[in-house]
């Protein structure tokens, strides 16, 4: 299992489009929805997102998934505003998600994940000055990357064992275990980064290596 | 800031922001034999802060969030995206982050009392951070989200108040217990009589 085995977008208009100007109309959208909820606006965003998910050509699988997200929360807000208010807060409700939820899903449908996760890190880079590396927040992400399919196999182990002996399996006796077992592997972590002079190298190359990646080196 | 000291903290972020999402992916699981099963996430939240800190918390749930952000799987059952963070629920993913700083601060001084008075202590600090730092986010968000009157989404998260207490009760054993085991610098010196040894 890998986390980035998740995405893959069809080629499409929307697809052309960077990553990063998408994520900020979608932030527009958003703040449009919260600070103008009225309907003509709500409306119009609606329109815009529809037109947006058919440039994006979505799978069906991404489509139905987000999709019974989209009506579990719509029918959840409506049946609450039906019953505390009337029937058109209730409209303007399912209007408001459905307004955030097109646009939404568009995006995420037209772009790859390599790609979303190159431009949130590229983010950071302005905030060099401020003491912060982009070399450490692109290690960081890659380590979290690299580790969770390693720690979801611990997890998956400390419940075999808990069923061996006998038991349900327990939070406290999940959590307190993965954590220890999480510390110990960071103190190595630590060290195989160390050792290859991550900091050391000044610029970084095009891309990691296996022989000086210490994500991929770390558990050798 | 030197480069092992550097180097151990990404790793720890690193390690921590792989338990959140690890917690949020598992299967929910029985609570002290009780016959309700729940989600972790949040859980790993409250963990982060009292486990590594305010700041190597916060940043371990940054990190989930910035993954979520890029449509990665990590938040409960296996969802993702920006639709999940600007969706009703997304003012409570957003509350991690200062969740498990709030968390980290309170820990840090719950560390500090009698061997006794502990464990209380950080069961407060995961409620303090874990439960009603998340909240005063979440509530306010689903409402602007949903355009639900404020107290309609209070009265709303109610039902989720309970299963919330119940894991701040189990986060704060749980790092009290880690506390134990592992010995976790920037929370609190190592004493002579210490069981928890130096990881190095």
């Amino acid at each position: 299992m890998s986390l980035l085995e998740t995405s893959s977008p069809r080629p499409g208009p929307l697809r052309a489009v960077g990553a990063g100007r998408k994520l900020v109309a979608l932030l527009a959208i958003g703040i449009l929805v919260a600070a103008v909820p009225r309907p003509v606006v709500l409306a119009a965003l609606t329109g815009i997102g529809l037109l947006a998910l058919v440039l994006a050509r979505p799978q069906r699988r991404d489509l139905v998934r987000l999709g019974a997200a989209w009506a579990l929360a719509a029918a959840v807000t409506a049946g609450v505003q039906l019953v505390t208010a009337d029937r058109a807060a209730a409209l303007g409700s399912v209007l408001r998600l459905t307004a955030l939820a097109l646009p939404a899903l568009a995006v995420m449908a037209s772009t790859a994940t390599e790609e979303l996760l190159d431009t949130v890190l590229s983010a950071a880079r302005p905030l060099r000055h401020l003491g912060v590396r982009p070399d450490s927040v692109a290690l960081t992400a890659a380590l979290t990357i690299r580790f969770v399919p390693e720690l979801a196999d611990t997890a998956a182990r400390l419940r075999d064992a808990q069923r061996a002996r006998g038991a349900r399996p327990q939070l406290l006796a999940l959590a307190v275990p993965l954590l220890v077992h999480a510390l110990t592997t960071s103190e190595q972590v630590a060290q195989a980064v160390v050792a290859r002079s991550f900091f050391d190298r000044g610029e970084p190359a095009d891309g990691p290596s296996p022989d000086t990646d210490p994500a991929l080196c770390a558990r050798a | 800031m030197s480069e092992t000291v550097r180097a151990r903290a990404i790793a720890e972020v690193a390690l921590m922001a792989g338990v959140i999402i690890v917690l949020g992916l598992v299967p929910p699981l029985y609570v002290l034999g009780l016959p309700v099963p729940i989600t972790a996430q949040t859980l790993g939240v409250m963990l982060a802060g009292a486990v590594l800190g305010a700041r190597r918390g916060g940043l371990a749930a940054l990190v989930v969030l910035v993954l979520c952000a890029a449509s990665l799987p990590v938040m409960v059952g296996g969802s993702g995206g920006v639709g999940v963070l600007l969706g009703p629920t997304g003012g409570y993913a957003l509350g991690f982050v200062p969740g498990a700083v709030v968390t980290g601060l309170a820990a840090r001084r719950a560390l500090r009392l009698p061997p006794r008075t502990r464990g209380v202590g950080l069961v407060g600090a995961c409620l303090l951070g874990g439960v009603l730092v998340v909240y005063a986010l979440g509530i306010p968000w689903t409402a602007a989200v949903t355009g639900l009157p404020l107290r309609t989404a209070a009265l709303g998260a109610l039902v989720f108040v309970p299963g919330d207490l119940l894991k701040a009760v189990l986060a704060g054993m749980a790092a009290l217990l880690v506390h134990r085991q592992v010995h976790v610098e920037q929370m609190r010196e190592l004493v002579l009589d210490d069981e928890a040894r130096p990881r190095a």
